[in-house]
């Protein structure tokens, strides 16, 4: 087997576990509101802290709720965060990025700087000052996460650009006297795209991870909702009798967040152009 | 550090295979606190962690005991006049403060000027504006002339801010502290311990019987007992609720768990809507249970209540009845008040404070079928003074016990109470007219009649929901004696030994 075909194969298998394990947990939060066993907010006084069981697989919490329950329906908190932050920065970072490329001058000193600026703070201390001003909730957790990910796609994306914009085709729509927006959209995007969805793919891990870490502080979600940073951070104080509380949510983020990767890595593999050869353009 | 290299050696070599640890000197006592004290001045002092070094380091003129009893501390004995508006101090003689020099009642006056000077802005301020002129005949007496009759003068005496300090050495009680207390201040790192000597010449002979106490800051409880079950610190202060039970399990372990006056309650603003409107307030009253929040909330641990007054108090109205939760009869005065649909609010919890965010998810559960649609929105216990004590329509807070009925109700429900307008901006007439009665007789009986009269009429007018007096509980090796829990949730070390 040659060296490229072992590439592909392996990329497709990464892709084809991450992206079944994905599904599958995408598949559970939306359809956790009918197939939770038990209610997630409701309490029950005699079963307090049980541990996990036939009846309670992940154990019962300090209200009594079934944390099986909890975190089928928190999962939807993360993908919401992951999945929609990363929208965010696509739809606000790639436009940028072209812009930065197609306009050298003041557009570009302006837009890079401005990304310099926002890449050079922590993406939690970002995240927490756009979150510390107002009260939180799960959309401004989204939108916070996603801003702080937009640098990282308008920086990526314009050097993509760059690139095209020296390529023949794109010198020769030039010389046809097309627009900047015909340019851009019809001939630089597409190309782009394959590095843009990689890039993305892969910054989903991170965007979930920093929505939970910001809901773990208690800029996310609000209780009784069961976002898994929630969950873990209401666990700790019975972290010595109930350690199930924090391992069922913190193992459940482990899970997507390695499936997540996953099928990020097998999308790069797949859509690499120096992994599968020379591809498009 | 001499002292601990002497207990460490006499400790391994007297009995090499003791139960405690070799490493931790002798007669030491280790106990974990949760947070590092910020201010060392008592008077500026607001922390139940900094509450614990004030009484190990310093005296009041009274003390308070774990019974709650008023007895003698710095003041031998006092008298009052007639009309309650005279008392007079007679200070113990003899009483040396750690470098030595004695205490004499101009420290007593100074310390009091300097609380009272509004620039000095001590937080505990305005519980001892009555204090209208002071004066000292001789070294050995204190007289407090008050602006109006006040029967809990000497009870307050006892609190935790009202420490006396050297009127010469003020300027270095934010870093070396100087104190009468039985224990001396000898080092303090925040974040990891602060260090406590025994005081040689304290002034009750023979005592404390400890080498000296070290308060070590581990911020996070399960550390903390952790620490404690491997016998690395000898008490946890201040248990979490849930943990009294399975503590009570462990054989090596003593754990206390006792009623105070520390309260807890959703606040509602009653000069803006929704609750403004008393039927709003009293339907989430008979929404909820407050049995079942003890339970949920508190683990068991604690006593539903009406007000400030715990249901320990000689002074609690033992005849309210705490009613069942009667969700029907909730919508219906729901609906009365405009809501036929019910009320969609938000609640505010405090972050970082376990209990009450507890508390909030609670009502927000038990609420619901009463008609009231909470969502909980939780806020950094920081911002609470900015942003939300006495400004959100609906929010959980809680207060400390504190030494008398009169200071734990008047400036909470008094329409001219300094609290008051920082919580629910209350005001009943019946209420205040009860209030002021009560602080103005000398008559026990009377001043009982008063506060039960004041607990019905906010019974059947109330400013919030008072949800329970919160029980407090700490955790000892076995081989801590002589230590009672006390109720206001510091400690009396002096007669506390390591068996």
């Amino acid at each position: 087997m040659s060296g490229a075909a072992l590439g592909q194969w392996r990329g497709s298998r990464a892709l084809r576990i991450g992206g079944c394990v994905v599904a599958a947990i995408i598949a559970l939060a939306v359809i956790s509101p009918w197939f939770a066993p038990y209610s997630a907010v409701a309490f029950d006084v005699r079963l307090r802290f049980a541990p996990p069981s036939a009846a309670h697989f992940f154990g019962t919490d300090e209200f009594g709720r079934d944390v099986f329950s909890r975190v089928l329906v928190g999962a939807r908190y993360s993908l919401a965060m992951g999945f929609g932050a990363m929208a965010i920065s696509v739809i606000a970072g790639v436009p940028l990025g072209l812009l930065a490329a197609f306009h050298r001058g003041f557009a570009e000193a302006a837009i890079m700087r401005a990304v310099d600026l926002l890449i050079s703070l922590p993406p939690i201390l970002l995240g927490l000052l756009i979150l510390a001003v107002t009260p939180p909730n799960l959309w401004k957790t989204i939108v916070a996460v996603g801003i702080v990910y937009i640098p990282i796609l308008t920086r990526l994306t314009r050097s993509v650009a760059l690139g095209l914009l020296e390529e023949d085709f794109v010198q020769a729509a030039r010389a046809r006297g097309e627009g900047a927006v015909s340019i851009l959209a019809r001939e630089i995007l597409p190309n782009a795209w394959p590095p843009i969805i990689v890039e993305s793919g892969l910054r989903v891990t991170f965007a979930i991870l920093l929505g939970s870490s910001l809901s773990f502080l208690g800029l996310g979600p609000q209780p009784p909702s069961s976002e898994w940073g929630l969950m873990i951070a209401e666990s700790r104080q019975f972290i010595d009798r109930a350690p199930w509380m924090g391992l069922a949510p913190g193992l459940s983020l482990c899970a997507l967040l390695i499936a997540v990767n996953l099928f990020g890595e097998g999308l790069r593999e797949r859509l690499d152009p120096r992994l599968s050869g020379r591809g498009r353009a | 550090m001499s002292l601990t290299r002497r207990g460490l050696i006499g400790s391994a070599a007297a009995l090499p295979f003791m139960a405690r640890p070799a490493s931790a000197a002798r007669n030491v006592l280790r106990l974990g606190v949760g947070n590092s004290p910020t201010h060392l001045d008592p008077m500026f002092t607001t922390i139940g962690d900094e509450y614990i070094y004030d009484n190990l380091v310093f005296n009041g003129l009274t003390r308070m005991r774990a019974d709650l009893g008023i007895v003698p501390d710095l003041a031998e004995k006092w008298t009052y006049s007639q009309d309650l508006k005279q008392w007079t101090f007679h200070l113990r003689r003899g009483v040396k403060f750690h470098n030595g020099r004695e205490l004499v009642a101009d420290d007593v006056t100074a310390m009091f000027k300097r609380l009272l000077d509004p620039a000095t802005a001590a937080p505990s301020r305005s519980n001892y504006t009555m204090i209208e002129h002071m004066s000292s005949p001789d070294a050995y007496t204190v007289i407090f002339n008050l602006s109006f009759a006040y029967g809990g003068f000497a009870d307050i005496m006892s609190d935790r801010q009202v420490k006396i300090t050297p009127r010469d050495l003020v300027a270095q009680l934010a870093t070396k502290p100087i104190g009468t207390g039985p224990f001396m201040f000898q080092s303090y790192t925040p974040g990891d311990r602060m260090v406590l000597a025994k005081n040689p010449n304290y002034f009750e002979a023979g005592l404390p019987l400890l080498e000296g106490v070290e308060l070590r800051i581990i911020p996070e409880m399960s550390v903390k007992i952790a620490a404690l079950r491997a016998g690395d610190i000898d008490i946890v202060w201040q248990i979490p609720l849930d943990q009294v039970k399975p503590l009570s399990a462990d054989p090596k372990l003593r754990v206390d768990s006792v009623a105070t006056g520390s309260w807890d309650a959703a606040i509602m603003n009653n000069i803006n809507p929704p609750f403004n409107d008393v039927r709003v307030r009293r339907a989430f009253n008979i929404a909820v249970d407050k049995r079942d929040v003890v339970e949920l909330t508190l683990f068991g641990e604690g006593v539903p209540t009406i007000s400030p007054i715990p249901p320990t108090s000689p002074f609690y109205a033992k005849d309210i009845v705490i009613p069942k939760a009667d969700p029907a009869a909730s919508r219906k005065l729901l609906a009365e008040a405009g809501h036929p649909d019910g009320l969609k609010i938000q609640l505010i919890v405090p972050v970082g404070r376990p209990v009450r965010e507890r508390l909030g998810v609670t009502l927000q559960q038990l609420a619901g079928p009463g008609g009231f649609d909470i969502s909980v929105q939780r806020v950094p216990f920081s911002s609470y003074d900015a942003e939300v004590s006495g400004k959100a329509p609906f929010y959980i807070d809680g207060y400390f016990a504190r030494p008398t009925v009169d200071t734990s109700t008047y400036e909470f429900l008094h329409s001219n109470g300094s609290w008051n307008e920082r919580l629910w901006h209350y005001s009943n007439a019946a209420v205040d007219k009860a209030l002021d009665a009560a602080r103005e007789t000398g008559d026990a009986e009377k001043e009982k009649a008063d506060y039960i009269a004041m607990q019905q009429a906010l019974n059947a007018d109330p400013c919030g929901f008072f949800a329970y007096s919160v029980n407090y509980a700490c955790a000892y090796r076995q081989w801590v004696e002589n230590v009672r829990t006390h109720p206001m949730q510091w400690f009396d070390l002096r007669h506390a030994t390591i068996g």
